[in-house]
């Protein structure tokens, strides 16, 4: 079903004022795909914004990596599942899909600290994979069944006449609806009808004789509610849709959206039938997602710093050490500190995890990885001025103020300066850590 | 101290007594020699290897191979058997040269050579950057790794000094030689431990861990003054046989004590057809349980102690020292074998061989079997308990039977679950006690399979340490897991998906015509080695 959207969320016509060029390719690339080559920004230019943002839900050029869980689960240790993600985001086919599995990590997030089950922690994010672009619908009844969520939030343990509470109050405060928009009663009534949901060899199994078939009142409505009953009810709730269109603005344009921004998505969600996909696509092609206010908003986070600058340069990683990096600084994936998630924003950067950044950087710059010909050609400018412009370039879309590029010429034009140093140097700038 | 590895692999000698001509060029205290002799006959061989490459080959590592002679031609002007015509014509001699000043010894190539001006030509042609330091001098060729060292060597011989290399034993030919076939090596140990080693004592440097398995064979390095030996290069492949004059029985820390039958040979059942791996280590538990102190640190004695502690709870109260070791024979073999799983079984991922433990019994009243049965069950309690607690379902002890055996395994639940199951689903550890043997192994169909190999009666006789390895089922099982090592390859080397799956498809092929068999052991006054790799016939798989 087609839908106009109007005001901010209506769609960018590029023009001579406001041209899609490499910056806005570079900004679209970096909120929707994990960034990528001057090379690929230039041609999404060539192609135009539309076609851009269709390509980036399409399968592209890039790696099978659906059909090799299994094998990583085989491989044992969380370790390789991290592994397993970063190389996803490195090198995986549908590039949108692999950024919002992300966003539904830190969305649903559980932790392996507890789970303790590398196998079903995969699983999970499979799960998000598969349906992290579907209906909202869909998702949270299959995070509902989740063995690794069922068992961080302890609904083992939640059997009729002693329900326990955690799931209930989660699904409601940080995965659907946000405080204030139920009762302490809804929780405890909601509990009782996710009794019996447990796990059996490491699967979701419904164990009838701890299920809780009593009647049940939430949101003010009497019945018999079973789990997937609460899932509908809770989707269906008029905080929901404001509360996701929130998470996804915050995620994708601003940190802090503002209230019009945030009923204009919610909107189109439902219009959209809770369809994640249609209102992502809907986000990225609008006005405000191209816009000033959200250009450059926000903070990388350790995934957009570490598998950004590998895209950018066109390079090769190890998967195994960028989730090593990642993790010093501060984002282990599959170990998010709490239900909560990452905290994000102006957190990702301390002393500590900025020099972790520059360190890294200067390894990856240093030869940890291969530069692709493109992105070699460009360093082996012969001029200082043009090499310092080509790192620009390369990393920050040519886009820094003229006091910023006069400081990295003068490096580039010092005696004896490599351009790896530059392009270090770049990287290390305040826009080399924004989104 | 760097060896250039690919001058063993190039070269075959063809005379035995051409080794004493150019040891005269070298100092009494040379710490290695190695000589090479006719590398052009080596070489013939070494391209009738490459033409004959396995299929699984990489049609980019076959063209490297391929191309290596027409690199050689494009660097040099002439064909590489030429090439080695021309620079070993008869002899050539590898060696660490004693630097003189307390410094460390350089590598230095001397060879006799009668083409002189073909030589000096190509050594015009190759040193573009004058970065080879080479001379040729009185019908020797003499390479060196610095201008300075090469002084040095020249300056030694213009000296006229009869201060030649004299080891006595090395001018006797002591390591025999057939010629032909072989690249004979000579080694000063004890002056290339002064200049290398960190500590005056290998088995001093070794962690706890490794003092008992590989202890021994490290103090054999401690001990001896000299090593000698031999590399015979066949179209088969290559066989390393050497000889070091050291004898543990001398040792005055007695780390020959861990050894169990030392200079006495001793039978082991032959591996069966589908063992890839087979180690058989001449070593006495007993003597480190025992004496814990004796061998480990203060905190690795401490550990053993506890450890024995709970071995005694788990054997029910009887002694692991007392009661069990003194009723085995030690050494035990350890074979890896293919394991045929259960067709109706759900399988991991990741298909395991079966690893076996087989040791002789030394009872008649059955008192191995019964304690070990009684740990097993012990075990298992005490395993179930981590188990739940960690939310995993329990296992079982069980008796089971095949094929006239009877024996006890561990049995995990069946799994239910839509995904692969998890690598424990693959295991069945087994006890099983037949002909006067027990066997551990972590499949049924493994201890079952080794049972019956002990029916057959086939032993072989091993002294000292013994390790064969078959790559036919190596590359069987490397074949079985192909997906799982691509992605692991992929995560932790980086690189598609589409190269790893090269990478291990070599490996798989390479690995699949070869067959490593080593050996040390002891002798009366010395320790033999011998390591051989071959290359096995395509009709042998």
């Amino acid at each position: 079903m087609s839908v106009r959207t109007r005001g901010v969320l209506a769609p960018y016509v590029p023009s001579t004022g406001d041209p899609f060029d490499v910056r806005k390719a570079g900004h679209l690339l970096r909120r929707a795909a994990f960034g990528g080559s001057l090379e690929e920004r230039q041609r999404l230019v060539k192609i135009g914004v539309a076609k851009s943002i269709a390509g980036l839900f399409e399968a592209g050029s890039g790696e099978d990596v659906d059909d090799v869980l299994e094998d990583v689960l085989g491989l044992g240790k969380i370790e390789n599942v991290r592994s397993y993600r970063v190389w996803r985001m490195l090198a995986g086919k549908n590039r949108v899909r692999e950024r919002m599995s992300l966003f539904w990590h830190d969305h649903f997030a559980t932790s392996n600290q507890k789970v303790k089950n590398h196998r079903m922690m995969g699983r999970q994010l499979a799960t998000f994979d598969r349906l992290g672009l579907g209906t909202f619908d869909d998702l949270l009844l299959a995070v509902s069944k989740d063995p690794a969520m069922i068992r961080w939030l302890d609904n083992e343990t939640n059997v009729r006449g002693k329900a326990n509470e955690n799931y209930a109050r989660e699904l409601f405060e940080l995965f659907s609806l946000g405080e204030g928009n139920y009762t302490e009663e809804d929780i405890k009534e909601a509990a009782r009808a996710f009794t019996g949901w447990h796990l059996r060899d490491e699967e979701y199994a419904f164990k009838r004789i701890y299920s809780d078939i009593g009647e049940k009142e939430v949101f003010g409505k009497k019945g018999r509610f079973l789990g997937e009953d609460i899932v509908k009810m809770v989707v269906a709730h008029k905080a929901s849709a404001p509360f996701l269109a929130r998470k996804l603005l915050a995620f994708f344009v601003h940190p802090e959206p503002k209230k019009s921004e945030v009923d204009a998505l919610a909107k189109v969600y439902l219009a959209k039938k809770r369809n994640i996909g249609d209102t992502v696509r809907v986000l990225l092609r609008s006005q405000l997602f191209f816009s000033d206010r959200a250009y450059r908003s926000m903070v990388k986070s350790p995934a957009d710093f570490v598998v950004g600058m590998v895209r950018s340069m066109g390079g090769q990683a190890v998967p195994k050490q960028l989730a090593l990096a990642m993790t010093k600084m501060g984002q282990a994936i599959l170990e998010p500190p709490n239900v909560a998630g990452w905290k994000g924003g102006r957190s990702w950067i301390t002393s500590a995890s900025w020099l972790v950044r520059s360190n890294f950087s200067a390894r990856v710059f240093g030869g940890a990885f291969k530069l692709k010909p493109g992105a070699a050609e460009l360093l082996n400018q012969k001029t200082a001025e043009g090499r310092a412009d080509a790192a620009l370039a390369i990393l920050l879309d040519g886009d820094v103020d003229a006091k910023t590029r006069k400081i990295i010429r003068a490096l580039a034009a010092k005696k004896n300066q490599a351009p790896v140093d530059v392009l270090h140097a770049v990287q290390c700038l305040p826009e080399g850590q924004i989104l | 101290m760097r060896i250039p590895l690919a001058l063993f692999l190039v070269t075959t000698v063809s005379s035995a007594q051409a080794p004493r001509e150019l040891s005269g060029y070298l100092p009494p205290i040379t710490p290695v020699v190695v000589d090479l002799v006719d590398g052009a006959a080596c070489v013939r061989t070494a391209l009738d290897l490459v033409e004959n490459l396995p299929k699984g080959i990489p049609p980019a590592a076959r063209l490297f191979l391929m191309g290596l002679p027409v690199i050689t031609k494009a660097a040099t002007g002439m064909d590489v058997v030429d090439l080695l015509e021309v620079v070993t014509p008869s002899q050539a001699m590898f060696a660490m040269y004693p630097s003189g000043q307390g410094g460390e010894p350089f590598p230095v190539l001397l060879s006799r050579v009668t083409e002189t001006g073909e030589v000096r030509r190509l050594l015009r042609r190759v040193d573009k950057g004058g970065n080879v330091h080479a001379s040729v001098d009185a019908g020797v060729l003499t390479i060196a790794d610095t201008r300075a060292h090469l002084r040095t060597v020249l300056q030694f011989r213009k000296s006229g000094k009869p201060t030649l290399f004299r080891d006595e034993d090395y001018r006797r030919g002591r390591a025999e030689m057939k010629p032909g076939r072989s690249v004979r090596f000579y080694m000063n140990v004890e002056v290339l431990r002064g200049k290398y080693a960190k500590a005056k004592s290998y088995w001093g440097q070794l962690d706890e861990g490794s003092r008992f398995l590989a202890g021994p064979i490290v103090r054999v390095f401690d001990l001896a003054k000299r090593v000698d030996g031999r590399l015979d290069i066949t179209k088969t492949g290559f066989q390393l046989n050497g000889e070091a004059n050291a004898d543990l029985e001398q040792d005055p820390k007695q780390v020959g004590r861990l050894t169990a039958a030392g200079a006495k040979g001793r039978s082991i059942p032959v591996p069966p057809a589908s063992a890839l791996a087979c180690v058989s280590l001449d070593r006495d538990i007993g003597e480190l349980l025992h004496h814990p102190d004796r061998w480990l640190g203060e905190d690795g004695a401490l550990g053993v102690k506890k450890s024995l502690s709970l071995a005694d709870q788990l054997l029910g109260g009887a002694s692991l020292l007392e009661d069990l070791l003194p009723n085995i024979d030690m050494p035990m073999t350890f074979f890896v074998t293919g394991s045929k799983p259960d067709e109706d079984a759900d399988l991991p991922r990741i298909r395991l061989p079966s690893f076996t433990l087989v040791f002789a019994l030394g009872d008649e009243d059955d008192v191995v079997e019964k304690l070990l049965n009684r740990a097993m069950g012990i075990l298992v309690s005490i395993t179930n308990v981590q188990r739940i607690q960690s939310k995993q379902t329990r296992i079982d002890v069980r008796t089971g039977g095949r094929d006239d055996y009877r024996f006890k395994y561990v049995r995990f639940g069946d799994w239910n679950a839509s995904g692969d199951p998890p690598l424990e689903q693959g295991l069945s550890p087994t006890l099983l006690f037949a002909h006067g043997h027990g066997i551990l192994a972590s499949t049924i169909d493994g201890a079952v399979r080794m049972a019956e190999t002990l029916k057959s009666g086939k032993t072989m006789k091993v002294m000292g340490d013994y390790i064969a390895l078959r790559g036919a089922p190596i590359a069987r099982v490397l074949a079985d897991n192909l997906s799982v090592l691509v992605i692991d390859r992929v995560l932790k080397e980086g690189g598609t998906r589409k190269d790893s799956e090269s990478f291990w498809k070599a490996v798989e092929s390479v690995v699949r015509m070869l067959e490593f068999e080593g050996r040390v052991e002891p002798r009366t006054g010395s320790t033999r080695f011998s390591f051989g790799l071959t290359r096995v016939k395509e009709a042998k798989r």
